[in-house]
């Protein structure tokens, strides 16, 4: 069959009027289709309406249809599979969803409802290899916003894209009471989208045996009495073909369950990302509503100008006001543009377009800040509503539960602060394991405040964690996302962290120890304890191989603080972090053997890492580690002749640990700066290392200091300022206290004290200051000439502020 | 001679597609419009059935707000980098609304108010004193008479003292003329209006005055977004130069690839590969491929005798593009050294590009 013929065959086959088999083809969220829909449902009166959408969630429908649901809500299926990580799908519905009406409408004839689809375990089964362990939609539309029919009709009708298209072809006809006519052009259009798909979309795979089974199912209703299938328009043409292939028996190879959940318009619209029906429902349902209102006739002119007030409304909430000529020049561009596009009234894109046209003044990029702030608007933050009777999934359930047991008041929606003293009360701990593993699962239910920050080690001292914390729809969304990695909560964090090591072996990050140390952190804040060891024992393996010294030398540092933790991160009790410990030593300390290749860009890396070493050993966290091993490591390093910033960290290291005298330091620092050199700015870089590593060696061995200040003293005026850039640059690793302390030692050396070279004071004499004080009466003098009096005295007010 | 000039109006250019939407015109006129909005979009975007070209390619519903613009008392500023074709946009509307396209003032910074409002012909001014006859009109004041569309180029190279002379005449529509006696105006017939071209960010533009600001739709036109249909426009528009002179040959397809890829690079900073190339100060627009692509094809054609290849491409894309600035050549010589060596082990029209690249960077 041509393309042609089939895509008049269509609309001669839609409506089985004989058979008593009508398909009413449809884009999901569509409010022109539900409104033809609920038209042809009230003229045919069927005893059955056939919904597309997996079978087994025809037990949801009762809750569906509860007077306390409000849409937008969602079914969420939790899809296992034994060889494939779990998927979560939904299957979005709104007020102005075909499917939803269908349904509301079938009720109220009484008809008996049922979704047809294939059951959600079958869903997606075979092609489980290419599939993201992601959220997905269970409505993929991708055909209608791409694809040569559509790229070439838009093109004849002026649409920049697929979206326009829909919307001025079909959109623009709500409430046509010939719906025969509208289905008719519906089912035509998605046919020539049909062929000009590439076949494989068509016949391979999940589609054709998806159609495969609603036709089965639609064959054995037709015998029924008078029956409506509601279906996804692409699949129109596969249904009146002839079912081909196996009926599906057997076991599925998944377990699917699935749940009624209440949704946001903003989650919504993240999912058009895949594909699935209409983006921004703040708009559509605006589109329902007025059709709601008046059936017969729509109001184009009052929509738009009844969604610019809206939005200037909005706005104005916001503190952005838009002039009332910008509201008229807005409304008259809309107007203007659906005329010149041949159509009744403005449609999205023409409101978007005059919205550019009349408040933007300046040059945009391709997104400007005004379509950004009304495409937010459009899509709209309505939240659904679904009865208590509808059950939650698992991980809903748990956290709802864990929440409460931990002292979360989620009684509402509102957002509460809520302090825990973290080391002192075991409550208080279990609930800030609660909320460390909510914000691990990133469910937006908590946000940190305030208190120490155990990850990064910031801020330690500090007693007290604060978190600000609201239960949301969007915390339940986003568990039910976070499904895939579990059904309680410890499953979920840990099946997160998994995640989370796996993507970084993705990014080529698999060999770095310290992110895995991180992840363990964040695993035994959530409370994982035990169940941390997979991680675990990746760690020991990383250490086998890890290869750059700044990176091992952080991870060590931070196993040093696991290793003697008490409180949030103890492991006591749980795993033993001695051997890792251990491990990340000696292998920091086999990796010192590479140092002396260290270019010129990870120099600074380097001398972080000695010194973190270095300073761990003189720490009471460091006991037990083999001292002696660092500074066989250090003196191998010292004798094949490294670059002179790392000789100097090697020889500071070994002094401050009392391996070496300071003279052979003092001598080095001596041999580099009398040294030849290419630039004047290398003499002093052996000084970097020292200060890096050990700048105390500067005030506690007199021998060191005399070799820099001899040298500093005796160098040229150029030299020195060459020099100086570099001098700062190592000067700044002192904190304020030990440059004080270094001044009062180089102004003992000099016979004096520090604050003898502060600050001069200049010694005014008497006619000196007579200059001034005329100067001052005469400066006063213009200034009050020139009625400017307050200037003067002002400032010398301001000058007496200390 | 009228053909043998070498650029002629758009409605000179354009005048028998004019002649036939206008016969086929069927849809309602503004007040003062040759045509109606639909034709003026079709004259723009192109209308195969009528048998009309494209003149304006990569933004329809720009050119859809455009017109919508002109229809309402606010005046038309187009705003985006050099070389994105806005003076074309602008006369192409000018000749579709009111057949004109030739009631231009191209700003600069020696523009006065008097080039936006009306001068005198001095000579009369002193033998007969102010009068109709001694008046001189501005293109601004001749649209407002005819209700036509005026269009000012380079809107913001003009002083802003100046610029601001138009802020009366947008809102009030009248130039009033005191020195022909009091209360002598001239009000804008239907159909008036004014299409101004700006450089929001080039060096030397002057700010314009929130005032003016509120009394234009600005319209921002970007580069073109697509490679494959830059591509076609290159090739396209650099056959369109050629005709009428003696030259047989033509860029191939590989040669317009490299061209255009170079402007793109350069341009957007990033490679279809997805390597960062630092971007120079240079305009790298379209329309700049084209005159490189051009005096390409001349250099093979006349100098050379020679196919168009890429080391042609090569040779004028530094002289072209990269006037004197010694930062841009250093960029441009980077972006050879590293995209386009990697290419040119694949491709020899990048190989060609890439030696004569060199030559030109060694010698």
């Amino acid at each position: 069959m041509d393309n042609g013929t089939l895509i008049r065959d269509i609309r001669s086959r839609l409506f089985d009027e004989k058979g008593k088999v009508w398909l009413a083809p449809i884009r999901h969220h569509s409010p022109a289709c539900a409104a033809a829909l609920a038209a042809m449902i009230r003229e045919i009166r069927p005893s059955q309406i056939l919904v597309e959408g997996p079978e087994d969630y025809t037990r949801l429908i009762p809750d569906l249809l509860h007077p306390e649901t409000q849409p937008p809500v969602a079914i969420a299926a939790l899809v296992d599979h034994k060889d494939r990580p779990r998927i979560a799908a939904y299957f979005p519905l709104c007020a102005h969803s075909p499917e939803f009406v269908a349904l509301k409408e079938g009720k109220a004839i009484g008809a008996e409802l049922a979704f047809f689809d294939l059951s959600s375990d079958r869903f997606g089964a075979e092609d489980a290899a290419d599939l993201p362990p992601h959220p997905r939609a269970i409505q993929d539309e991708a055909a209608f916003d791409s694809g040569d029919y559509v790229r070439r009709l838009a093109e004849e009708l002026g649409c920049r894209d697929g979206f326009e298209l829909w919307d001025h072809l079909f959109e623009t006809r709500i409430g046509t009471p010939d719906w025969r006519a509208f289905f008719a052009d519906v089912g035509s259009y998605c046919a020539g989208l049909r062929a000009t798909s590439p076949s494989a979309e068509v016949t391979d795979g999940i589609n054709a045996r998806r159609e495969a089974h609603m036709a089965r199912a639609l064959q054995r209703a037709a015998g029924k009495g008078p029956v409506i299938a509601v279906i996804g328009g692409f699949h129109a043409a596969g249904l009146l073909s002839k079912p081909s292939g196996p009926a599906e028996r057997g076991k599925p190879e998944s377990m699917s369950r699935s749940y009624l959940i209440r949704y946001g318009y903003r989650e919504m619209d993240a999912l058009m990302g895949y594909g699935a029906g209409l983006p921004q429902p703040a708009w559509y349902e605006r589109l329902w509503q007025a059709h709601l209102a008046q059936p017969d006739r729509m109001d184009w002119q009052a929509v738009a100008q009844d969604v610019v007030g809206a939005f200037v409304g909005e706005m104005r909430g916001k503190g952005i006001t838009i002039a009332v000529p910008q509201q008229v020049e807005l409304l008259r561009s809309a107007q203007l543009l659906s005329r010149l596009r041949a159509r009744p009234g403005a449609l999205r894109h023409d409101l978007i377009d005059a919205l550019r046209s009349s408040l933007l003044k300046g040059e945009a990029g391709s997104l400007d800040v005004w379509s950004e702030r009304f495409l937010t608007f459009l899509q709209g933050h309505r939240l659904g509503r679904v009865p208590e009777s509808a059950g939650q999934p698992p991980l809903v359930a748990d956290a709802f539960a864990r929440a409460r047991a931990a002292g979360f008041d989620v009684t509402d929606g509102r957002r509460r602060t809520r302090a825990l003293d973290i080391r002192r009360k075991p409550a208080h701990l279990a609930a800030s394991r609660f909320a460390h593993a909510m914000s691990l699962l990133d469910t937006t239910f908590v946000q940190h405040e305030g208190g120490p920050d155990l990850i990064t080690g910031a801020q330690l001292t500090l007693l007290i964690e604060h978190w600000l914390y609201a239960w949301s729809p969007q915390v339940e969304a986003k568990l039910i996302e976070a499904s895939i990695h579990g059904d309680t909560l410890p499953a979920a964090c840990l099946g997160a962290l998994l995640a989370a090591r796996a993507d970084l072996q993705a990014e080529g990050r698999g060999g770095e120890v310290l992110p895995l140390v991180i992840l363990i952190k964040r695993g035994l804040l959530a409370g994982l304890g035990a169940e941390i060891s997979p991680l675990f024992d990746e760690l020991v393996r990383g250490l086998q191989v890890s290869a750059r010294i700044d990176d091992t030398a952080r991870a060590l540092q931070d196993l040093a603080v696991l290793h003697k933790a008490r409180g949030p991160l103890s492991l006591r009790d749980v795993l033993d972090p001695a051997p890792l410990f251990q491990a990340a030593y000696l292998r920091t300390v086999y990796l010192c053997g590479d140092l002396e290749k260290t270019g010129p860009e990870s120099l600074g890396d380097a001398l972080t890492a000695l010194r973190l070493i270095s300073d761990l050993l003189r720490d009471d966290i460091g006991e037990g580690l083999d001292a002696a091993l660092f500074d066989a490591a250090m003196v191998r390093l010292e004798q094949v002749g490294p670059p002179p910033e790392l000789l100097g960290a090697a020889l500071a290291i070994r002094i401050q640990n009392g391996y070496l005298r300071p003279e052979r330091l003092a001598e080095a620092v001596r041999g580099q700066f009398a040294g030849s050199h290419l630039e004047t700015a290398d003499q002093i870089r052996i000084l970097t290392g020292v200060m890096k590593v050990a700048p105390a060696l500067l005030w506690t061995e007199p021998q060191i200091l005399t070799a820099v200040d001899d040298f500093l003293t005796n160098v040229s005026e150029t030299d020195f300022f060459n020099l100086l850039p570099g001098l700062r640059l190592v000067f700044t690793e002192l904190s304020p206290r030990e440059t004080d302390r270094l001044a009062e030692c180089l102004a003992e050396t000099a016979g004096g004290r520090a604050v003898d070279f502060a600050a001069r004071t200049t010694q005014v004499s008497q006619s000196e200051a007579e200059i001034g004080r005329v100067f001052e009466q005469e400066f006063r003098a213009t200034l009050e000439h020139d009625g400017l009096a307050d200037w003067f005295d002002g400032a010398l007010t301001e000058s007496r502020i200390p | 001679m009228v053909t043998a000039s070498q650029k002629l109006p758009a409605e000179l250019r354009y005048h028998e597609e004019l002649a036939v939407l206008a016969a086929a015109d069927r849809d309602p006129k503004p007040a003062g419009w040759r045509l109606s909005p639909r034709a003026v979009r079709r004259f723009i975007i192109g209308d195969d059935k009528l048998g009309v070209s494209r003149k304006f390619w990569g933004d329809d519903p720009l050119v859809d707000r455009c017109i919508v613009a002109l229809m309402g008392m606010q005046g038309l500023i187009l705003v985006g980098e050099p070389g994105t074709a806005k003076s074309l946009l602008s006369e192409l509307l000018a000749a579709a609304i009111s057949g004109d396209s030739l009631l231009v003032v191209q700003g600069s910074a020696g523009i006065i108010e008097d080039h936006l409002r009306y001068g005198w012909n001095y000579a009369l001014l002193l033998a007969e004193g102010p009068s109709e006859r001694a008046l001189v009109a501005s293109p601004v004041m001749a649209a407002m008479r005819d209700g036509k569309v005026a269009r000012i180029e380079e809107l913001t190279r003009c002083a802003p003292e100046v610029q601001d002379t138009l802020i009366s005449l947008l809102s009030e529509r009248t130039v009033a003329t005191p020195e022909l006696g009091s209360g002598r105006e001239t009000r804008a017939v239907q159909g008036f209006n004014v299409i101004a071209t700006a450089n929001l960010r080039d060096l030397g533009v002057n700010e314009m005055s929130s005032a003016l600001k509120r009394r234009f739709n600005f319209e921002t036109v970007l580069p073109i977004a697509d490679p494959s249909f830059e591509r076609e426009l290159v090739a396209r528009q650099v056959r369109e130069r050629l005709v009428g002179q003696d030259v047989g040959a033509s860029l191939s397809p590989d040669v317009v690839d490299v061209l255009v890829s170079v402007f793109r690079d350069l341009r957007t900073g990033t490679t279809s590969e997805g390597a960062v190339v630092t971007r120079p100060k240079s305009v790298m627009s379209t329309a700049e491929a084209v005159n490189v692509g051009h005096a390409a094809l001349l250099d093979a054609h006349y100098l050379d005798g020679a196919t168009p290849g890429g080391g042609h491409v090569a040779r004028q894309v530094e002289g072209v593009v990269f006037k004197d600035d010694a930062e841009d050549q250093r960029k441009y010589r980077a972006y050879v050294d590293t995209v386009v060596k990697a290419r040119a082990r694949s491709s020899r029209v990048w190989a060609d590009y890439f030696k004569a690249a060199k030559a030109r960077s060694d010698g």
